[in-house]
Parts: C-alpha cells; structure tokens; sequence
C-alpha cells in the first residue's frame, strides 16, 4: 500500500491538502495538517496525490 | 519582451522599483526576461536590493529565515516604529520569537473558525451586489472590492462597522505615501496614520476592559481583539498595551485591502476573457480552483527579507545587511514550475503558488481570504451572471508593494 508521510516541520497551515482531500488530510487546531490515513487504500491515492502536489512547502510525500 | 528597450537586462534592472511607471501596468514581460537572462539581478535603487525571480529561489528565501530575515519588510518606512512601537508584530520577527506571537491568533484564523463569518460573508455580498445590479454600470473597487472584505474584517477584527470610514481612509492613504521609498514622506504619513490608530486602538481596548469588567461581553475573546487581549506570549504573560496596539495596526495592515486587490485583478481578467467568466457560470464547482489560479497568476504582494548570514545563491553571493526582494509575479509565471504559466487555467494542478508566501511567515489570513473570495465569486456569478469591461475608462494598474487595478469600471447586465 502507498505510504503517505508529513514533514511537520515544513508544514506551515496553508490547508491545501485538508481543502483539495479531506478524505485523506485534517488540520489540527492550529491548521496543521493531520493524517488520516498513512498507508493509502487504492481509492484514496488519487486524492492523496493531490494534497502531495498542491502542498506549497513540499511537506508531503507519497511512497508507492 | 518588452519592445521599448534592447539593452541588456541587468542594466535595466539598476534602474527597477516597484514605483517605476513602465512597470506599472505589467511587469510580466520585463519579469520574464529577467527570470531568463539574468535570474539574481541587482538595483541600484533605494540603497539597493537584489531581485529573485525563479519560483525556487524564492520558495528557498522564504523557508530559510535564519539567512533572509523579516526584520526588513519594505525598503523606506520603519512602519509602526515610526511611531516607537517597535517592529510590526510578528511579521518584522524572526524564529522562534516570532512564532511566539503568532500562536496568539493562528486559532482564530484557522479555516475552521473563518467559516463562522461566512454566513455574514453572503449577506454583505448580496446586498452589494444588489446595489451594483440596480445601477447597471458601477466602478467594482468601490461598490464591492472595497466594501465586502472591509466589513467582514471589522466583524472578525471586533471593530464597529460604524468606524469602518476611518478604516478605509487609513488605508488609503498609509498605501499612498506610507509605503514610499522617500524616507522623509513615507514617516511623515506613518506618523500620522500609525498615530491616529494607536489612539483608535488604545481607546478600544480601554472600552474593552470596562465593559469587561461590567459584565457587558458575553464572549470576550469572540474576536481578534479580544483574542489578542486575553492572549498570552508563550504561555508566560499576557502581551502589553503597547504590543497589543501594534498588533492590532499590523492585523489592518494585512486584512484591510489584500483582498480588494485580489479582487480587482480577478475580476478584470474574468471581465476581459468571457471564456474564463462562462467556465465558471457553467460549472461553479470550478470556482475553489479558479480562485487558486487567480491568486497564482496575479500575487499581489512582493516582500523583501534582509540578509542575515552570508550565503550564495546562482553563483551570486549574499552579504549580511544586503536586502533581497522577491519578485512574486516573476515566480508565479516561471515554466519552470507552472506548465504554460502565462495562461490561466482555472483547473491547474499541482498550483503549488506562493501568494500567501512560504515558510514560517504564510499569510496568517489565507483561510480568510478564501473564504471570502470564494463567497464573492459564488454570490456574483449567480445574482450578477453578466458583466463586462466599461470600455469608457481606462484601466489603470500599479506595482508597487500591493499590486492592484486603481478603479475597475464594470457594465452589468446583457
């Protein structure tokens, strides 16, 4: 299964990924993103794609 | 290109400000040549300044504060400082004190907690848009682009809306002159402004306290002043009188007219390019992604950081002291990063666009932005679907540290 991963150090609350993938990312209370998931079943990688490429500080990553 | 001069970049570039008249309309064309040609150029302006314009280099800058600090934010004015307040809070900071104070608001600000102003979002919205529908021809930046964000921003900053006149004149004239790189004009209107908000502010958070005290605030930290007076840095104290008028400035500097400008440049190109208007009339669902695109192709803010330790970048070295400005719009267009980055594509992904910034600054009112943004564009393509380019005036952009179109006269209707 792809493994999704955040570097939450890099991460900086623009909310990209929660707005474009909800089904996959959340925000913490600061607007931080949250995993919901970490290993992407195959009808979520799409969307998880998503949240990785529109993420403007590169904290994202997907490992197929 | 530009067509009005063959010499090479690098010297036109000695010459560049934000203020310059032939770059006033549209920087794209001289932007682009130096992304090419001449990628660190340098000007000779205004004590002279750097300029970054591949989109890497300045994701790079903006990640990497312990090099490119904030304590430089414009080239003439010490903005609040003018007036002894110190530097802008937190945006003049850097790590970790900055972080410190933003955590005050980050909470508030967050996409969840702006969703609470939506509903006051819609309403202020169909009431302008009514007016602008009843008029038939209106000038955009004055009957919506100015009036819409404004009044949202004083319900979520907990200023009365009565005071919002002042607000706006305040504005108006801080981007004027306050942001000139003539030192002596800049601080003369800073004082002023910066000195009758200070009064303003002080006298609020005064009023704030008694009514507190009187048992007349159901919720005190239901606002931005509200969460800024209860709020504590780092756990430890609550902010002075002094920290929290400057914060308070600094808040209306950011919140009072990014968004107008956002949506005078969004609304020109909707108004100009019918196919862009009637991809969203035909499927609204495109409009969060439009509004991305906007925000790409025209970034509104060009910043500046002040370098702090020596490094290099291009083969160009960087000494401490020196001041590099990031020209966001050449950032926004580079190929390198956006496939056909001069065409706007409503539906563009990855966007991975740096018009709320990048690194430990990002713009703490995004969320409220596209909130707003997001109502505004919804609201007026189904109550106001026609609207064109009043072809009568002239349409006059300016640069400078917030781009924007001065007045965007619009015909509404068939």
């Amino acid at each position: 299964m792809p493994r999704l991963s955040a570097d939450y150090s890099l991460c900086q609350g623009h909310g990209r990924c929660y707005q474009l993938a909800p089904e996959v990312f959340d925000a913490d209370e600061d607007g931080h993103t949250v995993l919901k998931v970490e290993d992407v079943p195959s009808d979520l990688v799409d969307k998880a794609e998503l949240g990785v490429e529109n993420c403007p500080e590169l904290a994202l990553k997907l490992e197929r | 290109m530009t067509g009005t001069s063959t010499a090479p970049v690098s010297d036109l570039a000695k010459s560049f400000t934000l203020f310059s008249p032939e770059y006033q309309q549209d920087p794209a064309p001289f932007y682009a040549r130096l992304r090419s040609e001449c990628p660190i150029a340098h000007s000779e302006q205004a004590g002279g300044f750097w300029m970054i314009s591949r989109y890497e280099d300045q994701r790079y800058i903006l990640q990497h504060p312990e090099i490119y600090s904030s304590k430089t934010l414009i080239l003439g004015s010490k903005l609040s400082d003018e007036i002894g307040l110190g530097p802008d809070i937190p945006i003049m900071y850097d790590p970790p004190v900055h972080g410190k104070y933003r955590k005050i608001i980050i909470s508030a600000l967050s996409k969840a907690n702006v969703e609470r102003y939506e509903q006051l979002a819609i309403d202020t919205a169909r009431r302008l848009i009514d007016d602008m529908v009843a008029a038939g021809e209106v000038n955009f930046t004055t009957a919506f682009a100015t009036p819409f964000p404004t009044t949202i921003f004083c319900a979520v900053m907990g200023i009365p809306v009565a005071d919002l006149d002042r607000f706006v004149g305040w504005k108006e004239e801080f981007n004027r002159l306050g942001l000139s790189h003539d030192k002596e004009v800049a601080a003369e209107v800073n004082r002023r402004v910066f000195g009758e908000m200070a009064d303003y502010f002080s006298h609020l958070i005064q009023q704030r306290r008694a009514d507190e005290a009187a048992g007349l605030v159901a919720d005190p930290q239901s606002d931005l002043v509200g969460v800024l007076m209860h709020g504590q840095y780092d756990n430890e104290r609550p902010l002075t009188d002094k920290e929290l008028i400057n914060y308070c400035i600094l808040v209306f500097k950011g919140g009072m007219d990014t968004v107008t400008n956002v949506l005078g440049m969004t609304f020109y190109h909707l108004a100009s390019d019918l196919n862009l208007r009637n991809q969203l009339l035909t499927d609204p669902e495109l409009i969060p992604s439009a509004i991305e695109e906007f925000l790409r192709y025209e970034p509104v803010i060009t910043g500046l950081r002040e370098v702090v330790a020596e490094d290099a970048i291009g083969g160009v070295t960087f000494k401490p002291g020196d001041i590099v400005m990031l020209l966001n719009i050449a950032g926004a267009r580079d190929p390198e990063q956006f496939e056909a980055p001069d065409t706007i594509d409503l539906q563009r992904t990855p966007n991975r666009h740096l018009a709320f910034g990048a690194g430990p600054h990002r713009c703490l009112g995004s969320h409220l932005a596209r909130m707003e943004l997001t109502v505004a564009l919804r609201e007026i393509h189904a109550r106001m679907p026609n609207y064109r380019l009043d072809d009568r005036f002239p349409h006059r952009f300016r640069l400078g540290y917030l781009r924007g179109v001065e007045d965007l006269h619009l015909i509404i209707g068939q």
